[in-house]
C-alpha cells in the first residue's frame, strides 16, 4: 500500500486522498548529503585524513492539488498546512514536545516497512497565479459533488537526514530483548547486579543480539534502570557499551587475583563481589607501587577504551589524602600506559574513576600479545597513614559509547522514585515512582546508540559516590530503539 | 563530540545544564595558568534563554569528550543573551590570582626558599578557589637573594607566582619553571621539559600540519661574543675579557655584547658571564601553527588533538626540510620536538592551533638569581 501522510498529533493530511491530490511525478525524495571534516592537506602529507562525518537534513519536495467544497474550504486547508509547519519550527528551535512527521512508504509489497521522516522546517508555496479567480475557482468534483480546486501546490519540507522505523508523534518504541547470567532474550526487565563475579546470575552487563536492533544505522536508545532493593537512587549510573568480543572481555578485575601488593589484607565477605575484598594501609609519600594484577588475552581487548574505576567496600572509600594512579606494563615493567594521578576533590568516595584507560596493543591487528600487568599506585600528600578497601577494579567499556545519569540534587530520597529514565527520544532524563515524575537527573555526555547487526554489550555502573550501596544491589533494566534508516524500502 | 557541563559547584555534586549542542565552542590552555580560556554559545530562545542566562554566573564549566575525560574547567565570567542563545565566557582558576592579595614577610636571615612563594600563594587561594593541595608542587630550594627582601607587604597573588617562576628551576641548569592549574583545581609547579632529552608526550605526523604556519626569530638579541663588567667591592669597576661561541659565529657572524654585572664579585660575575653568553648565543624561536587530525601519544595509541595541552612536549614526524623549521626546541637549534606554550582547541573545525618555544626566561633567571642591579646584556 502507498502512504504518503503528512500528521501531528492532532492532524493528518493524505497526500493520496480525496482533498490533497500528488501530482504526478509530484513527489521527490532527496538523499541525504554527507558533510566530511578532512584533516589537514599540507603539502607534505599523502593525502587528507577524514576525521568527522555526518548527514545534512534531507530536502522533500510534494507538488500537489487541494480540492474542496468551496473556495473557504481550500483556504482552511491551506491553513492546516500552515499550522503543521509551524509546529516543526516550534519543536525544532523552542523544543515544543509536540512534533510533525511524513509517513511514507512506496510499495505495495506486504513486508516492505513504512517509514516516518520528521520534519523540522517546511515551506508551502502556491501557484503564482493564485490570485486569479479563475485558477481557485476550478471546477472539480469532490466528495460527489461539485466543488473547487487549487493545482500547483507546492510542499518543501526539511526533513532530518534518516528515516525513523517508528512514529515521532505517536509511535511505542521497539523493546530490545536483553540476555545476561538471568535470562536470554528477556523483555519487561532483566535483572543486573551491581557487580559481577563468578556466579552465574551475578552480572553487570546485558547482552543485545545484533539481529535484534532493526534499521540501518545506530538506533536512538530509550533505557530504563528499576531498583529492585529499595533505598535511594543511585547518584550516578554509568553507561559504557562496546561491541562484543571473542573471548568475552573479563572486565572485572577481583581483588583476590592480585598478583603482589603492599600493605594489603584480604577479609573474606559473602557480599562483597567474589567473596572478598581488600583493605590497604598506605604510607608512603612518594609514588609507590600498591597491588598488580594480571590480564591475559591483551590482544582481544586492544585499542579499546575503557573507563578503570576502583571500588571500595563496606564505606571504606578513597580518602582525599591520597594520590591514585593506574600503569598498564609489561612483565619487565615497560610502560604501556599510565592514567594522571587522580585524588578526590574534598571527601573520600567509594568509586574512584581513574580516569580513561587505553589498553595495548593500540594500533592495526597483533595477535599473542604478551600478558599485560595493570598495577595500582600512589602517594601520600603528607605523612600519615591513608586506609582504603578494594573490593574489585571495573574496567567499563567505553568504545562505541558512554553515558552517564546523574543526579541534579546533592541529596538523593528514595522517596523520588525508584525509577530512573534516560529518553532521548522525547529528549527527558527523568526518576519516577511509578506514578509520578521528577526531573531530578541529567544525562551527560551522547547518549547511547545501539548498532544495527552488531552483537554489542552495555555495561553499568550504580555509583553511590558518598554513601556505600552494596554489590548485592539489582535492577531490572530494559531498553528500546528507534530504528533508523537511511536506505528506504 | 564535546559535551559542555554547567555545575551548581566546584564540587560538581550538582550538574545545572550539559549539552553537547554547544555552538562555538573552543578552549585553551597556557602557562603560566592551566586552563584558559573557554566561549560558545548554549543554543536556547525565549523562557529557557532567559533561564540560562540567570542561570550562568560565577558557575562552574567542563567541557568533557565523549569518553568523559576532562579538557577543561573553569568558572562563567561573562554570559550574553541574544537570540541565538546565551554566550558564554568562562576563565581557567588560574584568573583568581589576579583578585586576591596576600602579605608577604621574609626574614633577615634570607632563608626562605623559591618553593615557600608557590606554597604561600597556594595556601591563600585553597579551597576558596584552587584545591588545598600540594602534591604537585615541586620543591623548589632555591635560596630567595638578598634583592628580594624589597619584595614583600600586600602582593597579588599572580605576582608572588611570577616572582616564584622568575627563579626558574634547577640549581645548576637554568631551566624555566611554570604554573598551571589542572583537573579538579589542583596546582603544578614544575621544571620545563626538556625538548634535548629526546622524551616527548605527544607525536604528529607533518601532513596534519596545516599549510598555515609561523616560525619566527631575531637576531636582535644575539651575542656569541661577551665580555663582562661589574663593580668589585674592593677594586672598583672591573672588566672580564671576552669570551665567545664559535659555532654561533659561523652561524650568524661576530655578535658583540657587553655584560653588566653591577655590584658583584669576580666569581659571580664569571658565572654570569658563562650563562650570559649561553643564553644570548642563539635566536630564540617561535612557532605557531595549526593541526588537523590525530595525534599519537607517547605510549603508541591515537587520539584525538584536543588531549595536548600547554606544558607538553610535542614532536613532528616525517617532516623534510620544511617541516623542520616548523620547530623550535632547544635555543636556536632546530629540532623536531618543541614545548608547547599554547593550545587553542576549535571544536566546530577539530583544530587545534598551537604556540611552541621557550617562554624567554633565561636571562630573567640568571637577572632574578644573581641579583644584578643593573644587570643586562647590551
Amino acid at each position: 500500500m502507498f502512504v504518503l501522510q503528512l500528521a501531528t498529533n492532532s492532524d493528518e493530511i493524505d497526500f493520496l486522498g480525496e482533498a490533497f491530490r500528488l501530482a504526478d511525478g509530484g513527489f521527490e525524495l532527496e538523499v541525504p548529503k554527507k558533510e566530511q571534516i578532512w584533516g589537514a592537506t599540507s603539502r607534505f602529507g599523502l593525502g587528507a585524513r577524514l576525521l568527522d562525518s555526518y548527514y545534512e537534513n534531507r530536502k522533500i519536495t510534494i507538488t500537489f492539488e487541494i480540492h474542496g467544497f468551496n473556495r473557504q474550504d481550500i483556504v482552511d486547508k491551506i491553513g492546516r498546512i500552515e499550522a503543521m509547519l509551524d509546529l516543526a519550527r516550534r519543536h525544532s528551535i523552542d523544543e515544543d514536545p509536540d512534533r510533525v512527521e511524513l509517513r511514507y512508504r512506496w510499495s505495495q509489497q506486504a513486508d516492505d516497512k513504512q517509514v516516518y521522516f520528521e520534519v523540522v522546517d517546511g515551506e508551502f508555496m502556491l501557484p503564482s497565479d493564485v490570485l486569479s479567480v479563475g485558477n481557485i475557482l476550478q471546477n472539480s468534483e469532490f466528495m460527489g459533488v461539485h466543488g473547487s480546486v487549487l493545482y500547483d501546490c507546492k510542499l518543501e519540507l526539511t526533513v532530518l537526514p534518516h528515516a525513523f522505523g517508528v512514529s515521532p508523534v505517536n509511535g511505542s518504541l521497539i523493546e530490545v530483548p536483553l540476555s545476561n547470567g538471568n535470562g536470554t532474550r528477556v523483555t519487561g526487565g532483566i535483572l543486573v547486579y551491581s557487580h559481577d563475579d563468578t556466579d552465574a546470575q551475578h552480572d553487570n552487563w546485558v547482552s543485545i543480539s545484533g539481529a535484534d536492533v532493526p534499521g540501518d544505522a545506530p538506533a536512538i536508545t530509550k533505557l530504563q534502570v528499576l531498583m529492585v532493593d529499595g533505598g535511594s537512587l543511585p547518584a550516578r549510573i554509568a553507561v559504557g557499551h562496546s561491541l562484543t568480543s571473542t573471548p568475552q572481555f573479563a572486565h572485572i578485575i577481583e581483588d583476590s587475583i592480585v598478583e603482589s601488593s603492599a600493605g594489603r589484607t584480604q577479609v573474606s565477605n559473602a557480599a562483597a563481589s567474589g567473596g572478598t575484598y581488600s583493605s590497604f594501609d598506605f604510607t608512603s609519600v612518594t609514588p609507590a607501587k600498591f597491588a598488580t594484577w594480571n590480564i591475559a588475552n591483551a590482544h582481544v581487548y586492544g585499542g579499546k577504551a575503557y573507563r578503570a574505576v576502583a571500588v571500595s567496600f563496606l564505606g571504606i572509600g578513597f580518602a582525599s589524602s591520597m594520590n591514585y594512579m593506574l600503569k598498564l606494563t609489561s612483565s619487565t615493567d615497560d610502560v604501556f600506559f599510565q592514567t594522571d594521578w587522580v585524588s578526590p576533590v574534598e571527601t573520600a568516595v567509594n568509586y574512584l574513576d581513574l580516569g580513561v584507560v587505553v589498553l595495548p596493543p593500540f594500533q592495526g591487528k597483533l595477535t599473542a600479545v604478551e600478558d599485560i600487568k595493570l598495577s595500582l599506585w600512589g602517594f601520600r600528600k603528607a605523612a600519615g597513614t591513608t586506609t582504603f578497601s578494594i573490593d574489585y577494579i571495573y574496567l567499563l567499556p567505553i568504545s562505541e559509547g558512554y553515558r552517564a545519569l546523574q543526579n541534579k540534587l546533592p541529596v538523593v530520597s528514595g522517596a523520588w522514585g525508584s525509577l530512573v529514565i534516560d529518553d532521548p527520544w522525547n529528549g527527558v532524563v527523568y526518576a519516577s515512582s511509578g506514578s509520578k515524575n521528577l526531573g531530578t537527573f541529567e544525562g551527560m555526555f551522547a547518549p547511547i546508540r545501539l548498532i544495527p547487526k552488531k552483537d554489542q554489550r552495555l555495561y553499568f555502573l550504580f555509583n553511590d559516590l558518598y554513601s556505600f550501596q552494596p554489590p548485592t544491589f539489582r535492577y531490572y533494566v530494559r531498553a528500546w530503539v528507534a530504528p533508523l534508516y537511511k536506505t528506504l524500502a | 563530540m564535546l559535551i559542555v557541563s554547567v555545575f551548581y559547584d566546584k564540587t560538581e555534586k550538582t550538574v545545572l545544564y550539559s549539552t553537547e549542542k554547544a555552538v562555538g565552542l573552543k578552549f585553551s590552555t597556557q602557562l603560566p595558568g592551566g586552563f584558559s580560556s573557554c566561549s560558545f554559545t548554549a543554543p536556547a530562545r525565549g523562557w529557557e534563554a532567559t533561564k540560562l542566562y540567570r542561570l550562568f554566573p560565577n558557575t562552574h564549566v567542563v567541557v568533557f569528550d565523549k569518553w568523559g575525560r576532562r579538557l577543561y574547567e573553569g568558572r562563567v565570567e561573562d554570559r550574553t543573551l541574544s537570540n541565538e542563545g546565551v554566550a558564554v565566557q568562562a576563565e581557567g582558576y588560574y584568573t583568581a590570582a589576579n583578585d586576591v592579595s596576600a602579605w608577604i614577610t621574609f626574614p633577615a636571615s634570607g632563608d626562605y626558599v623559591v618553593g615557600d612563594l608557590v606554597m604561600h600563594a597556594v595556601d591563600m587561594l585553597s579551597p576558596t578557589f584552587w584545591a588545598e593541595d600540594y602534591s604537585f608542587i615541586s620543591p623548589n630550594d632555591l635560596p630567595l637573594g638578598a634583592q628580594d627582601l624589597e619584595f614583600m607587604g600586600e602582593q597579588k597573588i599572580v605576582d608572588i607566582i611570577t616572582k616564584a617562576l622568575s627563579y626558574g628551576a634547577g640549581s645548576v641548569e637554568m631551566i624555566p619553571a611554570h604554573f598551571a592549574l589542572w583537573e579538579n583545581r589542583r596546582a603544578h609547579y614544575f621544571a620545563e621539559k626538556q625538548p634535548s632529552s629526546g622524551q616527548y608526550d605527544w607525536a604528529v605526523t607533518i601532513d596534519i600540519v596545516n599549510s598555515d604556519y609561523s616560525l619566527s626569530s631575531s637576531l636582535k638579541d644575539v651575542y656569541n661574543k661577551v665580555q663582562t663588567v661589574f663593580d668589585h667591592p674592593t677594586n672598583g669597576q672591573t672588566w672580564l675579557g671576552y669570551i665567545e661561541d664559535k659555532n654561533s659565529q659561523a652561524l650568524y657572524g661576530v655578535r658583540e655584547g657587553t655584560l653588566n654585572a653591577g655590584q658583584t664579585d669576580t666569581s659571580i660575575a664569571e658565572v654570569a658571564q658563562e650563562l650570559a653568553l649561553k643564553t644570548a648565543a642563539y635566536p630564540e624561536q617561535q612557532a605557531s601553527f595549526e593541526l588537523q587530525g590525530k595525534a599519537k601519544s607517547v605510549y603508541g595509541y591515537m587520539d584525538e588533538l584536543y588531549m595536548l595541552r600547554a606544558g607538553q612536549l610535542l614532536r613532528v614526524d616525517d617532516f623534510d626540510d620544511a617541516g623542520l623549521q616548523l620547530m623550535t626546541g632547544t635555543v636556536g637549534k632546530d629540532l623536531a620536538i618543541g614545548f608547547i606554550n599554547r593550545t587553542d582547541y576549535d571544536a566546530d573545525k577539530l583544530t587545534l592551533s598551537v604556540e611552541l618555544g621557550h617562554s624567554s626566561m633565561t636571562m630573567d633567571l640568571l637577572v632574578a638569581r644573581l641579583g644584578l642591579s643593573s644587570g643586562g646584556l647590551k
